[in-house]
């Protein structure tokens, strides 16, 4: 069992438990990718949007900001499909763009 | 009257009292445009080299665009250009508002200062009526009681003013000149050379118009440009949450210079974002410069808690990462006191935040201790020591006095090896960018004429973060993987585009964040705009090239003061020591790597990679011929040809 850090901005922090955090800690298995990942947060904060998360340009038009150990997600090839590895530290900012 | 200018110059004499109005030669407009780019020449014609900075030799030249007072969306900035007592080089430093339009108004493109008074004065320009008038009352007085007491002596609170406060008046290395509570051209010292000509305010109050050439096609024009910039995903966001807004994804990124530049990121970023100024409600306005509807403008203030009562324009993202994470705090109500502080005595945030943060490390590594600062005990995010010290250096009190010269001259001061983490280039404090990640920014900053600094060459679209960004990185580079901050591959053509750009941005009198943020106002629709407002047709391609010219002059005026390649640097920490964590850790703006692009970089602008002087030949294109001639004089005209020879 391996756990990655998501760090989490603004309006997205709002929890379903009613509680707002920064950061939260959880576990992955072996294999999982960001977009398993993305489906897991979007369970635990309020204000994320109620997609799939299986279409690239979906998870795009939210106007998210991802990045992974720093680095921006659309500047690396596999984007969504990155599997995730113990450690990892995916940061999600609402993108300072768009109403 | 000419179409889109005023078309006339002030020529004010401090030292005789003597006031002249002069009509702007045709050909200076067509060369320079205005703004920015008519201040350069004026400075070149005007100023001898090696003069002291804050002597009566220095000249100080206010501009307002070329298409200020127009309804082109976002085009009400003015510029300030003088000899930078901080660098001892060229500097123009630029600010918003409503200043400008209302000089345009008043029927001045540019008002040109030289000599110094004996005793404080002010400028009131009322239309035709100019006049130099007594500013005993007023001298000591903040920005604030300056600007109140102004307004009620001339009876119109319509008045616009342009004062410095204490910090100018003590000629403070980064004095600012301030123009109402949202904006100040504050970088390089501007206020400290207004302080040493005793020059307490300009007033301008203006009540006739500026005409335009074409005015069905100028306002369609503008009318588009305004619709395209609602479009724009930037300027939305800079709405919603001001320039801080970028903070939490900057910090992300670890390119958010904290502890003095020792760290890219600070836990707690979001809290001081501008996010957070909407969240926490301090913000209670957002506002705009003239003819802009971006509205990028913070007004924020405090409810309660020690700090209540504080009120400011801002706090922008600079003065965020300034005076908060780079002082090594999360604490937005110390940086909202801090910004008031700044805004009232007249300071650049920037410098002011770098300084004191340099003084921090100082105080860490023991290098000074209590015995040193008056009692203030320099510890990393004590917002008493921050306070404290901004009011020291904006009255020259006890360490303040230090600290006032800027961290260049303050760090040989204190001497030990305290140069080596101040992190200055020329004499200037770098911007808050993290130049390991980003190496555009990095390029860019090594080759501002003023120093490191952002204000000059906005290369954000290098980090491809929204689409129009990387839309216009393909078509500078032909291919979009090139919008990435972490490499140094077409960074030369990258800087290059946006140099350009921005002296034309400055010159018409629009905003980067209008062209170089957002994209909606462009070289296409900027020529097309100039030519309806002037009269003088003018394609994209002619209108970048005098961008190139302007450009080309500034780089010149520092080849007259004796600058060269060995200045075209960056603050020693960044090109010596790594950065720490992140995608680029263990990375450096290396001399190689800096070195590389710099050659690239020269070459491109057909300059002499050797001594990075403009050649006679560029000169020549340039239609800079008497710029070339007075360089050769001084054996400082490098040729293609002679080489060849």
């Amino acid at each position: 069992m391996s756990t990655v850090t998501v760090k989490i901005f603004g309006p997205l922090r709002e929890t379903v438990y009613g509680k707002k955090i920064d950061k939260i800690e959880i576990d992955i298995h072996e294999g999982e990718t960001i977009r398993d990942l993305l489906v897991k947060v979007s369970h635990i904060f309020t204000n994320f949007p109620k997609i799939s998360f299986e279409k690239d340009d979906e998870i795009t038009k939210t106007g998210f900001w991802i990045f992974i150990n720093g680095r921006n997600l659309m500047h690396l090839n596999e984007k969504f499909n990155i599997k995730l590895k113990n450690g990892d530290i995916i940061s999600i900012v609402p993108a300072v763009t768009g109403g | 009257m000419p179409f889109g200018w005023a078309g006339n110059i002030l020529y004010i004499d401090l030292t005789k009292g003597k006031i002249r109005k002069e009509t702007i030669p045709k050909d200076m407009f067509t060369k320079f445009l205005g703004g920015r780019g008519v201040n350069a020449k004026i400075l070149w014609d005007m100023m001898k080299p090696g003069i002291d900075s804050l002597s009566p030799d220095n000249v100080l030249i206010f501009g307002a665009g070329a298409l200020t007072g127009t309804n082109a969306p976002s085009s009400g900035r003015m510029t300030v250009t003088f000899k930078s007592p901080a660098t001892n080089l060229y500097a123009k430093s630029t600010a918003g508002g409503h200043w400008g339009a209302e000089l345009k108004f008043a029927g001045y493109d540019n008002i040109v200062i030289i000599g110094a008074s004996t005793k404080p004065v002010y400028l009131w320009i009322d239309d035709k009526h100019v006049e130099i008038k007594d500013a005993g009352k007023i001298w000591g007085k903040n920005v604030r009681e300056t600007d109140k007491m102004i307004k009620e002596e001339l009876g119109d609170e319509e008045i616009k003013i342009a004062c410095i406060g204490p910090a100018g008046e003590n000629m403070v290395k980064f004095a600012a000149v301030m123009n109402s509570v949202y904006n100040a051209a504050a970088r390089c010292g501007g206020g400290a050379v207004m302080g040493s000509k005793k020059l307490k305010a300009i007033a301008v109050r203006g009540t006739g118009t500026i005409e335009v050439a074409d005015p069905e096609t100028f306002d369609k024009l503008a009318i588009d440009a305004r619709k395209s910039l609602a479009k724009d995903s930037g300027a939305q966001g800079l709405y919603l949450y001001g320039t801080a807004g970028f903070v939490p994804g900057v910090n992300e990124q670890y390119a958010f210079p904290s502890y003095n530049f020792r760290a890219g990121q600070i836990d707690g970023a979001y809290y001081i974002s501008g996010q957070y100024q909407v969240e926490g409600g301090y913000l209670k306005r957002r506002h705009g410069c003239f003819s802009c509807t971006i509205s990028c403008h913070r007004f924020t203030s405090i409810d309660s808690g020690p700090y209540a009562g504080a009120y400011a324009g801002g706090p922008e993202y600079e003065t965020t990462g300034a005076l908060g994470a780079g002082c090594g705090h999360t604490d937005l109500e110390t940086i909202i006191k801090a910004n008031e502080l700044c805004n009232i005595y007249g300071l650049d945030t920037i410098s002011t935040g770098a300084v004191i943060q340099w003084a921090m490390e100082c105080y860490e590594k023991g290098i000074i201790t209590e015995k040193d600062t008056d009692g203030l005990i320099l510890e990393w995010g004590n917002s008493d020591a921050i306070l404290g010290l901004i009011n020291k250096i904006a009255f020259r009190e006890g360490f303040g006095n230090i600290l006032a010269e800027g961290t260049k001259k303050a760090s040989e001061i204190i001497g030990k090896d305290s140069w080596k983490f101040a992190v200055q280039a020329k004499g200037l404090e770098q911007s808050r960018v993290e130049t390991r990640a980003a190496k555009g920014y990095a390029l860019a900053f090594a080759v501002n004429p003023r120093g490191p600094d952002h204000l000059h060459t906005e290369v954000i679209a290098e980090f491809g973060l929204t689409p129009e960004a990387i839309a216009l990185i393909e078509k500078i580079t032909g291919d979009k993987k090139y919008a990435r901050p972490d490499i140094i591959e077409k960074r030369a053509e990258i800087v290059r585009w946006h140099e350009d750009c921005y002296a034309v941005t400055d010159s018409l009198g629009f905003c980067a964040f209008a062209t170089t943020l957002a994209y909606a106002v462009n070289p296409d629709n900027m020529a097309k705009m100039f030519t309806a407002a002037t009269g003088i047709k003018m394609t994209e391609e002619e209108i970048m090239n005098t961008g190139r010219r302007i450009v080309t002059l500034e780089r010149c005026f520092n080849v007259r003061e004796g600058a060269s390649r060995k200045d075209d640097v960056l603050p020693y920490r960044l090109m010596n020591e790594p950065a720490p964590a992140g995608p680029v850790k263990g990375m450096m703006n290396s001399p190689q790597e800096l070195n590389k692009m710099l050659d690239e970089y020269y070459s491109l602008h057909e300059w002499d990679t050797e001594s990075g002087w403009p050649t006679a030949e560029v000169l020549e294109k340039l239609k800079l011929k008497e710029v070339a001639m007075e360089l050769e004089q001084l054996g400082r005209l490098p040729s293609k040809e002679r080489r060849k020879k």
